[in-house]
C-alpha cells in the first residue's frame, strides 16, 4: 500500500541519501549563488534561482548536481539531505526524482558539497507536446544540513529546462 | 530525507480548465484547455473535489499557468 500511496503522490517518499561519486557533467551542475538576484523567472520559481546549463530531454536518464560550496565554510560538508522537492509544473508532466538503487539522491563523497539527483519522466509523458519548442521550466529545491557546529541548513532552488533535444 | 515530486489531481476552473493538474508545495499548474474566459480572471476552482481560491499567473516562457491555492472552508 505504501508504494502505491507514494506513486499516487498521497504521501512523499522518505529514504536516506547515500554518499557517492558525483557523475553529473559540468553542464549538468549548477552552483549556488551567494547573492541571488531579484529577477523573476516564472510563477512558483524563486527569483534569481540559477539554471542548469544543460536542458533535459524528457527521454534522458542522466544526473544533475547542485553545488552548495559558495555557501559553506572551507571545512564544512553536507551531512544530510533533508528534502528534495519538485515544482507543480514537474508534477503536471510526470517528472520525478529517481530513487531506484544506483540512482538515488547522492551526497558527494569527495568534497561533501554537492548533491546529485537522477530525474526521469514517466513514459506516457515523454512525448507530451509541452516539451516541444522551448519546453518547460521546472524548479528543483534542495534542503541540506551541514556538519557545522551548530549545524546549518540551506534551502536553494535551481531551474531545469525540460524540452525535446 | 523527504522526496516530494508533487501529485496530479483533478482541477476544474469554469471556462478555463478541466482535467489533471500538477500540484506541489501549495501551488497548482495547468495548461488551459477551455476558452470561455482568460485564465488571469480565474479566482476559484475545484481541486480534487474541494473548492479553492486561485490567482493564476502565466509562465513567461512556457505554456503553464501556475497559482497558489487556498482551500475555501
Amino acid at each position: 500500500m505504501l508504494p502505491l500511496m507514494i506513486a499516487a503522490g498521497v504521501i512523499a517518499a522518505q529514504a536516506e541519501p547515500a554518499a557517492g561519486e558525483i557523475v553529473a557533467s559540468a553542464d549538468c551542475t549548477v552552483t549556488a549563488v551567494t547573492r541571488q538576484a531579484e529577477v523573476a523567472i516564472a510563477a512558483g520559481i524563486p527569483q534569481g534561482a540559477p539554471t542548469w546549463p544543460q536542458p533535459y530531454d524528457p527521454g534522458d536518464h542522466v544526473p544533475y548536481a547542485f553545488d552548495f560550496a559558495p555557501l559553506m565554510a572551507e571545512d564544512e560538508r553536507i551531512a544530510s539531505i533533508a528534502a528534495i522537492r519538485l515544482g507543480s509544473q514537474a508534477a503536471a508532466l510526470g517528472i520525478a526524482v529517481d530513487q531506484a538503487a544506483g540512482y538515488a539522491p547522492t551526497i558527494d563523497v569527495d568534497g561533501g558539497r554537492k548533491v546529485q539527483v537522477w530525474l526521469l519522466v514517466s513514459a506516457p509523458y515523454q512525448g507530451d507536446g509541452q516539451f516541444d519548442a522551448g519546453g518547460v521550466r521546472m524548479v528543483v529545491t534542495f534542503q541540506v544540513v551541514t556538519d557545522a557546529l551548530p549545524p546549518k541548513r540551506f534551502e536553494r532552488s535551481a531551474v531545469l529546462v525540460v524540452r525535446q533535444l | 530525507m523527504i522526496v516530494d515530486c508533487g501529485s496530479r489531481l483533478r482541477l476544474d476552473i469554469d471556462g478555463v480548465f478541466s482535467g489533471t493538474a500538477g500540484v506541489a508545495d501549495g501551488r497548482v499548474s495547468f495548461v488551459p484547455n477551455r476558452f470561455g474566459k482568460s485564465p488571469a480572471q480565474a479566482r476559484a476552482g475545484v481541486l480534487d473535489g474541494v473548492a479553492v481560491t486561485l490567482a493564476p499567473v502565466k509562465d513567461a516562457t512556457g505554456p503553464f499557468w501556475t497559482s497558489r491555492y487556498e482551500v475555501l472552508s
